[in-house]
């Protein structure tokens, strides 16, 4: 029994370790050709009775080990294969959307940083030309200033000449009335009753609250708050008129600067830039122009005369009585140029006795009226009716 | 080149203001004069346009007239009683049609002492305007001396007047009638146009100096046409090598919208 046991199993069972799967199915293979063998000659030897209790059980154990040794079955296998080969094209899709992506991504931002750029270009331009400009307005607003500031010197200078005169005539007045005081001075105060009482139904209509009584209708004569010996004063006349006019002067030069200043501002604010050469053209037209205007106002006759026909604007008038000598075309083309310079000297030497004869119209007498006037022939009561400051 | 500054825009005046009774009027046209109108749409006012007209305002003592031209030209109004001492002024630019033109509006002292001085300077005027108080009968009767007096330096043929009563606040509308009947006589004969005002309330004081401002420039542009002559206003002056007469006008053609 011996040698058989061994002999069947000899020849495959050594190198076990080294056989694939289809070796080792072919050994069990083998193995189970080998047992159905030795049963057979089992069941010969001692009756098919003394194997049939083992055959199952061999053919049992047999399947299990050809089933071990061959693996899983090939339809599992291909079902695998089938998912394995849809993962990759998923796979496969889904890189190639974040590829894209990728490059997408990118492109986008980029325009996004070209408009940034070139709104931020755009703004730091605009704020360069800004930044010009306002340079530009205060330059202009500094030439405003400083024209600003020569007239308001100017006006303050003519402030203090009228606040001048004002103190001189208030003076002149309070002197007067001292040397009034004791002398009583019957004559005026006759004459302001008399004149008292032609005043005293408008005082009595009038709105000052102040009403006067009969009695003292010399007091209704007087503004309100102003006491009765301050009432009577005398300057002479001359004086009264040379204060008159210069006051009258006065005016009209503020009148006139303000003009002034209210042309520079506006051109200034409107912004016409005037070159250097023009400017000073400009400011000699402003001066003539300004002294033709106080004259006018002033009724002053020396500037009467040349008022008319001295800028080109007011051409019209510039010969209608005397053509000139029919030899001299050119010069009279150029009429206008001509006269300009001809009459510049004179204007600026301010001559005070105008060759021509006045025209009819804006000759103002130089104040020497022969009207008579008692209250003015020799001094003029003033005080009763001055400003009434304290 | 002007130096004179564009005027407020409360002093143009792009039509002719009317008057306030047509019985009173110095004239009762509904517009300016053809002329004038043209000659300024043409820019031929000539010296218009620089003009300073003169205007005086005469009349009784505290009838108003310092109040009168405050209301108008500084639109305030002092209830305290300020004689005017000999003469003081006011300028007032306005603009007419398109041209700058301006009123140098002379307040004169009512009260008898200054009257040697302040008619040094009427002389020159281009209208008169002469007030009264019109609850003062009296200021009513006075104001054909003061006329008298302003003409005498003046050409009446030429001056604008105008007779203002004033402080018509103060009268009842009953006494203002009657006044007003006495006042439109006066200002009849002596062919002014006649105005009631009130400074302290402001009314007509406006529309009163709108309508000074308009006929004195009215009456200007016509005097500045007329002197013109022959030679119209703004023309130029064309000269050409053959030209036997030197100053023939360009205009000589017929004139197409003045008559």
């Amino acid at each position: 029994m011996e040698p058989r046991r061994v002999a069947p199993g000899a020849p495959g069972w050594g190198p076990r370790g080294a056989v694939g799967p289809r070796m080792v199915a072919e050994l069990v293979y083998h193995l189970a050709g080998a047992l159905g063998t030795e049963l057979q000659e089992l069941a010969r030897r001692f009756g098919p009775e003394a194997a049939a209790g083992l055959v199952p059980l061999v053919v049992r154990a047999l399947e299990l080990l050809e089933q071990a040794a061959v693996g899983p079955t090939p339809d599992s296998l291909q079902v695998s294969a089938q998912l394995a080969e849809r993962e990759l094209r998923r796979l496969r899709e889904e890189n190639e959307r974040l590829c894209w992506e990728l490059r997408a991504g990118p492109q986008e931002e980029r325009a996004l940083l070209r408009q940034l750029k070139e709104v931020t270009d755009r703004q730091r331009d605009e704020l360069r030309a800004y930044n010009r400009d306002l340079l530009q307005r205060g330059l202009e607003t500094e030439a405003l200033q400083e024209q600003l500031q020569r007239l308001l010197l100017v006006n303050a200078e003519l402030r203090q000449k009228l606040a001048a005169v004002q103190t001189q005539l208030r003076t002149a007045q309070d002197r007067e009335t001292e040397r009034q005081q004791p002398g009583g001075g019957a004559d005026p105060p006759a004459e302001e009753r008399a004149r008292g009482q032609v005043w005293g139904p408008e005082h009595q209509q009038g709105q000052e609250p102040e009403r006067a009584t009969p009695e003292d209708s010399v007091e209704a004569a007087q503004p309100p708050g102003r006491p009765q010996e301050a009432g009577q004063c005398r300057i002479s006349r001359e004086e009264f008129e040379q204060i008159l006019q210069e006051r009258n002067e006065l005016k009209a030069t503020v009148f006139l600067l303000k003009e002034e200043l209210a042309y520079f501002q506006r051109e200034l604010l409107t912004d016409h830039r005037v070159p250097g050469l023009l400017l000073e053209a400009m400011k000699v037209a402003v001066r003539k122009q300004r002294k033709k205007i106080k004259a006018k106002m002033l009724g002053t006759p020396e500037e009467a005369e040349s008022s008319d026909d001295e800028d080109g604007s007011w051409l019209l008038l510039a010969d209608d009585k005397d053509p000139p000598p029919p030899e001299s075309k050119i010069q009279s083309f150029f009429d206008l140029w001509y006269r300009g310079k001809a009459e510049s000297p004179e204007d600026e030497t301010h001559s005070p006795a105008p060759g021509k004869p006045e025209a009819e119209e804006e000759t103002q007498p130089s104040p020497a009226p022969e009207l008579p006037c008692p209250a003015c022939q020799e001094h003029l009561c003033l005080g009763a009716s001055a400003t009434p400051e304290a | 080149m002007n130096i004179l500054a564009p005027v407020r825009r409360d002093r143009v005046l792009a039509e002719l203001p009317q008057c306030l009774r047509k019985e009173a009027a110095l004239h009762v046209h509904k517009d300016f004069h053809p002329r004038v109108t043209c000659a300024c749409q043409e820019h031929r006012t000539g010296t218009v346009g620089f003009k300073i007209s003169k205007v005086i305002v005469v009349g009784d003592l505290s009838v108003g007239k310092t109040c009168l031209i405050n209301r108008f030209c500084k639109d305030i109004f002092d209830k305290n009683y300020k004689a005017t001492i000999g003469v003081d002024f006011e300028m007032e630019r306005f603009e007419v049609l398109g041209v700058p033109f301006s009123l140098q509006l002379w307040d004169t002292a009512g009260q008898e002492r200054f009257k040697c001085i302040a008619s040094t300077y009427y002389r020159g005027a281009q209208a008169i305007i002469i007030v009264f108080n019109l609850n003062d009968v009296a200021s009513l009767e006075h104001t054909k001396q003061w006329l008298a007096d302003a003409l005498k330096e003046n050409d009446p043929s030429s001056v604008l007047l105008f007779l203002v009563g004033s402080k018509k606040d103060l009268s009842t509308p009953a006494q203002y009638a009657l006044m007003e009947k006495d006042a439109l006589k006066v200002a009849q004969e002596m062919k002014a146009e006649y105005w009631a005002v009130s400074s302290l309330t402001g009314e007509n004081v406006r529309e009163f100096f709108f309508r000074v401002a308009a006929l004195t420039f009215e009456a200007n542009v016509l005097a500045e046409l007329e002197k013109s002559g022959a030679r119209r206003i703004g023309d130029v002056v064309r000269i050409s090598s053959n030209d036997s007469n030197l100053y023939l006008t360009a205009g000589k053609k017929k004139p197409t919208c003045c008559p």
